[in-house]
């Protein structure tokens, strides 16, 4: 009975135990969520970097009494690696889940009330934010139009107290946690060492006696990153002159006195940057060293490199798909695609050639988005061109700034002459939407000839203003043919918002899937609460209370009669 | 020059080794030490400190608290086409522009205060007893050792001496908190100025050599964080 008193009492203690938190996973999902975990509880985190050793990970975690493991399934750095930690004498609740899932998992088990939401592609905007969490005792959340329907229903059923969306996101994202109706706060500048000055600042704000940062590439993590302890600068091997002038700035102010680049991949840049500012400086000079290594003492041993964790760097890939003049609209039509894992920034400055001589040029005033696996066709008007064989030198600038390009590419391509009328026609009808089951239901009608493209937008007004869904999916019909598209999870309408709300469904669809440019357009039917379902709850616990009262008289009368 | 020039090249080779450190030892009879195994892993360096024996008490020993650490440092800042084209111009960074390699337990040491320490705070946080002929009370004996990082961090703080191949007083170790009262190992470093004159203990011209504390109970391990300051 002793031992299993015990045993009961660990079990009930077991969360208030562990501050510990060893991280064993070889995947940076995983890995950062576990970091985020820690650090906004007030915990302290172990990663096992791959490669580390298993006997002397051992010994320096040691017996740290309540240890929470949180393991890979499939991936961890070390087999069999709880046991151990117990055989070492801890207390170890394992987390065995990975990804996504772990993410939310160890979001609801954090019990924190404050989100950072951004999307996980992006890996430096995890260097960037682990800091200001542990400052603000946030946890991150990863997000994308793949697990937007989860991210919005958890937090829609734990109602934080601050939400914020981090970085580029995909539009379902965006929509759905603003339609959650809790306050969110965006940085999202289009580039990733402007939002990073963004919360360095505001951290180095809220935390002024630290005059300390660190300077990182943000592609991997590192101990001196995991803790949360000093922000994180980031840097590359050309170092912008907005973080030139940040890291000026602080240091003139005081803000800032001392930086340590982590590793010394971007030495040169940042030595050159600390010459830089010192040379402004008066009576100032900002301090940077350079973490280098790490080892042990005695023995014979070499110092070593210091241990990292890789995480994934976003990257866009366009390409110039298809060309070709449509006497039609008078325009050329091109079709670029986005191969990339994330949005692309892009901008074109192509020169048309008619029999070889350049006849003008046509391309972007602005930069434009193509989202990550998207094709998008893009009309460049020229009016008669002349008669001859056509052809373009397309000089496309892209990247996934929205400040700066870091890729381009040049395409030479003969066009051919294609006169397209789009005469597809595509109707929507009978559009209703349950906001007890947040579903919507749209039937589509293709009412031409040949297949249709088409793309679905939902938009609501009501006294919170204007709510819209992009979805990001194009969808076909065949031509004739009817179907009903539902929309589940996404909305996120209120209940008691529903009588005061305008609905409409909107499709942009063409013949071609890269020019959807035609609308199709429909009200939607709010479906009001169903009053019937509380009638019948009423009516049961009327009859409830009814068997109640006369069983207790019958009780009464029964004891008075003993009596 | 198809893609311009570019800003490249600035290599630098922060090269290092660990070695327990003999000491000019006195110690009597009977000064006992733990032997302990060396246990050296692939990627990365974990080794506790060398055993003490007390027989020979007349010559310099090894002891449990006390380890080291030498290499280079070698830089050079280019403008050139990529890193393996020939430069079009050079800013030579030798190690006469100065700076200094430091030791820390602490991942995330802060540098923005750098402030003076005392042996007693050493032998406090690695739980040395102060009356031992190698704790930092009788190792640090230098109460004067300067430091001079960039800007206002620079002062005088308890150092030690090492030696270079003919046994010569020839690298400082100082010690330097990043708080006015160090709480844990953390908070400390161990650090020596850049040199491109001083011979090594190994008998190499330049570079760095620097001692710091280690943990002298058995079967416990620290690992140390390297960071340099490039006087720029």
């Amino acid at each position: 009975m002793g031992v299993f008193n015990n045993l009961l009492l660990a079990c009930l203690l077991m969360p208030l135990l562990h501050a510990y938190v060893v991280i064993n996973s070889q995947d940076y999902m995983d890995v950062a969520s576990a970091i985020f975990y820690a650090n906004a509880n007030g915990d302290v985190n172990y990663l096992i970097f791959p490669g580390d050793d298993y006997a002397l990970s051992l010994m320096q975690i040691g017996n740290r009494g309540g240890i929470l493991l949180v393991e890979s399934p499939g991936k961890p750095v070390f087999a069999g690696f709880r046991s151990a930690l117990e055989a070492e004498g801890n207390l170890v609740e394992l987390i065995s889940s990975t990804g996504t899932q772990l993410n939310l998992e160890l979001a609801r088990k954090s019990g924190v009330r404050n989100f950072i939401i951004t999307d996980s592609v992006y890996g430096h905007n995890i260097v960037s934010l682990v800091a200001y969490a542990k400052s603000t005792h946030a946890y991150l959340i990863f997000a994308n139009k793949s697990n937007v329907g989860e991210v919005a229903s958890f937090l829609s059923s734990n109602r934080p107290d601050s939400v914020m969306l981090y970085g580029i996101l995909d539009e379902e994202v965006v929509n759905a946690v603003e339609g959650l109706g809790v306050g969110t706060e965006t940085i999202n500048n289009g580039d990733k060492y402007e939002d990073n000055m963004e919360i360095v600042d505001r951290y180095l704000s809220s935390n002024p006696e630290l005059k300390d940062v660190l300077l990182s590439d943000g592609n991997v993590l590192e101990v001196s990153i995991n803790t949360g302890d000093v922000p994180v600068v980031l840097v590359s091997t050309v170092i912008p002159d907005s973080t030139y002038n940040f890291m000026l700035e602080n240091a003139r102010d005081g803000r800032i006195s001392a930086a340590t680049l982590i590793g010394s991949t971007n030495l040169d840049p940042v030595y050159d940057m600390t010459k830089k500012v010192n040379t402004q400086l008066v009576d100032k000079r900002l301090r940077v060293l350079v973490k280098f290594g790490q080892g042990a003492t005695g023995g014979s041993g070499e110092v070593q490199p210091l241990s990292t964790f890789p995480l994934p760097s976003p990257f866009a890939a366009v390409s110039l798909d298809s060309a070709a003049y449509n006497p039609a609209s008078g325009a050329f039509e091109l079709v670029y695609s986005n191969k990339g894992n994330a949005q692309a920034f892009v901008k074109s400055s192509i020169q048309v050639l008619l029999n070889g001589q350049q006849v003008g040029t046509i391309g972007d005033d602005e930069r434009y988005t193509i989202r990550r696996g998207e094709s998008k066709g893009v009309r460049y008007p020229f009016e008669n061109p002349g008669e001859g064989q056509l052809s373009i030198n397309d000089t496309t600038y892209y990247g996934v700034s929205a400040l700066s390009f870091d890729k381009a590419f040049l395409k030479y391509m003969d066009v051919g002459r294609i006169s397209f009328v789009d005469q597809s026609s595509m109707a929507l009808s009978d559009a209703s939407y349950s906001p007890l089951e947040d579903k919507l239901a749209v039937k589509v009608r293709n009412n031409g000839t040949s297949e249709v493209f088409y793309r679905i937008s939902v938009s609501y007004i009501n006294d919170e203003g204007i709510t819209v869904y992009d979805e990001e999916q194009v969808r076909n019909i065949s031509a004739g043919r009817n179907e009903i598209v539902s929309l589940g999870g996404v909305l996120k309408l209120p209940m008691d918002k529903a009588d005061k709300t305008r609905m409409n469904v909107t499709a942009t669809y063409g013949a071609r899937e890269a020019f959807l440019e035609k609308r199709a357009h429909v009200d939607v039917n709010i479906e009001g609460f169903p009053w019937w379902i509380l009638l019948i709850l009423l009516m049961i616990l009327l009859a409830l209370a009814y068997w109640y009262y006369k069983r207790r008289k019958g009780q009464g009368a029964s004891a008075k009669s003993l009596q | 020059m198809n893609k311009g020039l570019m800003l490249a090249a600035f290599a630098v080779l922060l090269l290092g080794s660990a070695f327990a450190i003999p000491q000019n030892s006195s110690a009597s009879a009977g000064t006992t030490g733990n032997y302990t195994r060396q246990i050296a892993a692939a990627g990365s360096v974990y080794i506790e400190g060398g055993n003490v024996t007390e027989t020979n008490v007349s010559r310099a020993g090894s002891t449990e608290k006390w380890g080291a650490f030498y290499g280079n440092v070698t830089a050079g800042l280019a403008l050139a086409q990529s890193d393996t084209a020939a430069p079009v111009y050079t800013w030579a960074w030798d190690l006469t522009n100065g700076g200094e390699v430091c030791a820390s337990t602490g991942s995330a040491f802060v540098w923005a205060a750098v402030l003076p320490t005392t042996a007693s705070f050493i032998d406090a946080l690695w739980s040395f007893v102060p009356g031992d002929v190698d704790s930092a009370n009788n190792t640090f004996n230098d109460a004067t050792a300067n430091y001079a990082f960039a800007g206002d961090g620079s002062g005088t703080t308890t150092g030690v001496f090492t030696y270079d191949d003919v046994g010569a007083d020839t690298w400082e170790t100082f010690a330097v908190n990043e708080s006015a009262s160090p709480a844990s190992k953390d908070d400390v470093a161990f650090c020596v100025n850049i040199s491109a004159t001083n011979d090594r203990w190994d008998a190499v011209t330049g570079g760095y050599q620097l001692m710091v504390a280690t943990n002298e109970t058995a079967n416990t391990f620290e690992r140390y964080y390297f960071y340099v300051e490039l006087n720029a």
